[in-house]
């Protein structure tokens, strides 16, 4: 069974075609980097993966479970870490967690484990508010893993974070790669996506225009050695800059 | 597959999370601070009630007694004010603006002129069961005074409220409705709250379903 199974997955918004027809498969304890510029899609499909959307047309299977007819099953095995670093603010980061142990039914003792595994135990007595955006984004993973889910999503998990911060959440996602969990990661940061990823898909404007292992990728679109991701990936969507490939 | 309490415990652990919530934030504590000190207050005024030494009474008198016709005013300082009523239900509903009713039986003349203690039956308003015996021990006494020799007033099981029957049962509807009202105004306002910090997502990717959620929300919205 594959992990992720993606079958011409479509959806409109308002006439405006958000993902059109991408088709993919995942294996289980991959990590796979989803790259495009912004507004290529990659929200709209981790939104159709984890239940939170309908697609217009197409299937998709996580875990064997389709995301339209099955979500009810889908939730357990699947972590989300949102783009955006929705905590409930006016709680500790302890008793977030404990709200969402509730939820997917899992013991307590489980938050102290999980708050330990991202390195929050210190401050979990603090209410959000007074969180940076480094310790919201560790309490977010901290959230995600809380039920030990099969298949992890990650959208811009390193957005707007300090090089540390950012170091120590790609190991922490490495870690969790090593011990069998799928991780689905989007980014805009090519490095990492280079440095982290089994595999990578490069999507634009809907469309997945490549998809493979970061080497071969790199060595697919030059000969260069000193070829970087960015420049495959500006390569391939950097149209609007004028310098996309003829 | 989930039991019904697994729903339970979903829809109230979700509930409970915005009653603790609701609970730590000021205003929330002042406006139920407020509140309580309001139905402290009017426990306390309506205990009050017969403050100004009027006893105003709806009476059905099943004989044609002479009881209506006597002087109103007592020596103390009370005043009588009786309104007749033509039934019993009549007399049900006109309660609900004074404070005692009182059934005249048939043969309450004849036991007042043989000396007799003669026996009212009293309905009173909204009373608790504990201050019923003071009240009766009250009432006999004055209407003792106001006849020149002793009356009995029993209060049995005779309060208005509530009483099966009556159409003052409405009350329970309109409380009920009232709160449904409320609660269903306050859903999309909680669910608002969790659109705009984006939390209801992460709501919907956990094992709780929009059912649940919508639940939990309206749970909290009736505390």
């Amino acid at each position: 069974m594959k992990a992720i199974e993606v079958q011409d997955l479509t959806r409109d918004y308002n006439g405006l075609r958000a993902v059109d027809g991408i088709n993919f498969a995942i294996e289980p304890g991959e990590i796979f980097g989803f790259l495009g510029p912004n507004g290529a899609g990659k929200t709209t499909t981790i939104k159709m993966l984890t239940g939170q959307l309908r697609p217009t047309s197409g299937k998709a299977q996580v875990m064997g479970c389709d995301v339209v007819e099955d979500r009810q099953h889908l939730k357990p095995q699947i972590g989300v870490v949102f783009d955006s670093q929705n905590l409930y603010e006016r709680m500790s980061a302890r008793d977030n967690l404990r709200f969402y142990a509730r939820l997917y039914q899992v013991k307590k003792a489980r938050v102290e484990e999980v708050l330990t595994q991202v390195g929050m135990s210190d401050r979990a007595r603090d209410k959000m508010k007074t969180y940076s955006n480094g310790m919201k984004q560790r309490i977010l993973i901290a959230r995600a893993l809380l039920h030990k889910p099969e298949v992890l999503f990650l959208d811009e998990p390193t957005r707007g974070l300090d090089p540390n911060v950012a170091r120590d959440i790609r190991s922490i996602v490495t870690e969790l790669a090593d011990q069998g969990m799928t991780v689905f990661l989007t980014t805009h940061y090519m490095e990492e996506a280079d440095q982290l990823s089994d595999r990578v898909a490069i999507i634009d404007q809907g469309r997945i225009v490549a998809m493979d292992t970061p080497e071969n990728l790199r060595a697919e679109y030059s000969e260069d050695e000193k070829t970087t991701l960015e420049d495959v990936f500006v390569q391939l969507t950097g149209r609007y800059l004028g310098r996309g490939s003829e | 597959m989930k039991t019904f309490f697994d729903n339970l415990y979903i829809v109230w652990a979700i509930a409970s999370k915005d009653i603790v919530n609701a609970l730590k934030n000021k205003n929330t504590r002042t406006n139920i601070i407020l509140m309580m000190g309001m139905v402290v207050f009017f426990y306390w005024s309506s205990t009050l009630r017969p403050f100004d030494k009027r006893i105003d009474t709806a009476v059905y008198d099943e004989g044609s007694s002479s009881l209506t016709v006597r002087p109103t005013e007592l020596a103390d300082g009370y005043t009588f004010r009786f309104y007749e009523a033509s039934s019993l239900q009549e007399m049900e509903r006109m309660m609900g603006y004074k404070q005692l009713g009182v059934v005249i039986p048939a043969d309450f003349d004849q036991v007042l002129a043989s000396g007799g203690e003669p026996t009212l039956t009293g309905y009173i308003l909204w009373v608790h069961r504990t201050r019923v015996a003071e009240l009766e021990a009250k009432y006999s006494q004055k209407f003792s005074e106001l006849l020149g020799q002793p009356v009995r007033v029993e209060i049995k099981e005779n309060f208005i409220i509530p009483t099966p029957g009556v159409e003052t049962s409405g009350v329970y509807f309109h409380i009920l409705f009232a709160t449904f009202f409320v609660t269903i105004n306050l859903v999309p306002a909680l669910m608002m709250e969790e659109k705009r910090t984006k939390t209801l997502d992460a709501l919907l990717v956990s094992p709780a379903s929009d059912g649940q959620v919508v639940m939990g929300k309206a749970l909290a919205g009736l505390f």
